[in-house]
């Protein structure tokens, strides 16, 4: 069990701190290539080569996969949420797919409703956006860190207090549940929390998707941008959904493992929960501060 | 280039939660070295070939059709846009030094074309240097980069030689290396890539051609 925690700490690591290797230049080619694959498709589509919209939907797909799993903090978000809160592998992974299709939405919102209701340019919708988004984004993210270690910080166990009170929980798959109650630490039991993190994600679109759209809606495939950002989306999901997921397994067996020491099993959730939410707030502060200087 | 809006475009939305943004956009050709009567280097001339992706978001963004080569009133869209800049706004992504390293300045872009070939904008134009270069004093270099690695270069064009025929350039490629890697890797985590740390990290990753005369 404890080789298999560390294992999952590594994997949880290496997706938190944006997977920092050697591997980076050979990322920056796929995407390089699935870029230039969904470009040469999009030319397809105008000449009327069939199944062109279906290619160009395929290589989106890919394009979000690849481009979420090199590096980059998203992951990192919902690695930590997990690993800072209760919430099951099923939730998060709703959670996950909902922040990554939430993206791909607001993407379609700011790029197709800028241009398209607004009867703006590009360039003027992106100095505005510019202007808040960006800043609006880091401190949600902020938020979130924020909550989490204040919810670390509130459910820090008294070292005096029930030492060697065993709670057995029905709900409680792992049966120790040294530490505090479920509702105190469960930092995504209720709508905010959760809201809070799918928005910090969910508010900032990517680069690759914002100039597809662009491109689509100038030459006119509006429908079909729509669907090929849709599957990007549903790529950059599965990433998050496997930093969820990651950050799951690191939590349960830290707390399964560390559960056989008392003061151990009630300060490793907690410690969890500072731990995440001080590297969020440490990353998300540092852009802010830049943005903002 | 599409320096303005595109990079506005990704300062703005690079930030996916799970965004790469550093570099955005990529550019293959190179340079030749132009030679005037005295024999000293007097211009250069930059060949720019923009990735697909790019092309068609230049192409698209001016109202062009992607599978065309720009015409008429598109052509001069693309080049006010790609070449419209002059060399006080912005140094154009090239660098040249003399043989004691010191930097000799590039005038505004002149002679511009554009076109598209096989799905990629292929953008040429001139800079004169500000002071010729009498090459006796040794080999002169050109670094191609964009220092904030928001674009990416790779010279892949033979360069050519006019106006002299004892000069040799020798293409001298990036090449990357584990330090490197890992610097790339922070640079693609990095979603406020607009703004490295490093405001000259780019250099890092130049692309050069080293110019010598006998």
């Amino acid at each position: 069990m404890p080789l298999l925690a560390g294992v999952a700490i590594l994997v949880v690591l290496a997706f938190m701190f944006g997977g920092r290797n050697a591997l980076a230049d050979q990322i920056l080619l796929w995407q390089r290539g699935l870029q230039n694959l969904m470009a040469g498709h999009v030319r397809d589509i105008k000449t009327g080569v069939p199944w062109a919209s279906w290619a160009l939907i395929g290589a989106a797909f890919a394009y979000g996969f690849v481009h979420a799993a090199g590096p980059g903090h998203g992951k990192a978000l919902m690695g930590g949420a997990a690993m800072g809160s209760r919430a099951g592998a099923r939730k998060l992974s709703l959670i996950a797919l909902a922040a990554s299709l939430g993206q791909g939405i607001w993407a379609i919102v700011l790029v197709y409703g800028g241009l398209g209701l607004a009867l703006i340019t590009a360039r003027q919708m992106t100095g505005a956006a510019d202007a808040y988004l960006m800043p609006l984004s880091y401190a949600m993210i902020g938020a979130v860190g924020l909550y989490l270690l204040w919810r670390g910080v509130r459910s820090w166990p008294q070292k005096s207090a029930e030492p060697h009170h065993h709670h057995h929980d029905d709900d409680c798959a792992c049966g120790h549940r040294h530490g505090p109650s479920r509702a105190d630490v469960d930092g995504l039991d209720n709508w905010r929390g959760i809201a809070a993190l799918i928005g910090a994600i969910a508010v900032r679109p990517c680069t690759g998707a914002i100039m597809l759209l662009v491109i689509c809606w100038q030459i006119g495939l509006i429908v079909t941008g729509f669907w090929a950002i849709m599957a990007m989306a549903f790529g950059t999901a599965l990433v998050t959904i496997i930093a969820a997921n990651a950050g799951v397994l690191v939590r349960e067996n830290a707390l399964a493992w560390t559960s056989r020491f008392h003061y151990a099993g009630r300060v490793v959730f907690p410690a969890l929960q500072i731990i995440a939410g001080v590297a969020i707030i440490l990353a998300a502060g540092a852009v802010l501060a830049r943005l903002l200087a | 280039m599409l320096r303005t809006p595109a990079r506005a475009l990704a300062i703005i939305f690079a930030l996916s939660g799970t965004a790469t943004a550093h570099p955005h956009e990529f550019y293959e050709g190179g340079a030749d070295f132009l030679f005037d009567e005295n024999g000293h280097l007097a211009a250069v001339r930059i060949v720019w070939v923009y990735d697909e992706f790019t092309t068609l978001y230049v192409l698209s963004e001016n109202g062009l059709d992607p599978t065309q080569s720009p015409q008429g009133d598109g052509l001069d869209r693309i080049l006010a846009t790609q070449v419209g800049w002059t060399a006080a706004e912005w140094e154009g992504d090239a660098y040249l030094r003399d043989d004691s390293g010191k930097n000799v300045a590039l005038g505004d872009p002149v002679h511009p074309l554009a076109t598209v070939h096989e799905g990629q904008l292929v953008v040429i134009f001139e800079r004169q240097l500000a002071a010729p270069i009498d090459m006796a004093a040794g080999p002169v270099e050109l670094l191609i980069y964009d220092p904030s690695f928001y674009a990416q270069y790779t010279i892949n064009k033979r360069p050519r030689i006019e106006g002299r025929d004892d000069c040799t350039a020798e293409i001298v490629n990036f090449r990357m290396t584990p330090e490197a890697a890992l610097k790339l890797s922070d640079l693609m985590a990095l979603t406020i890539d607009e703004m490295p740390d490093d405001p000259n990290v780019g250099a890092e990753f130049a692309e050069r051609l080293v110019l010598k005369c006998d």
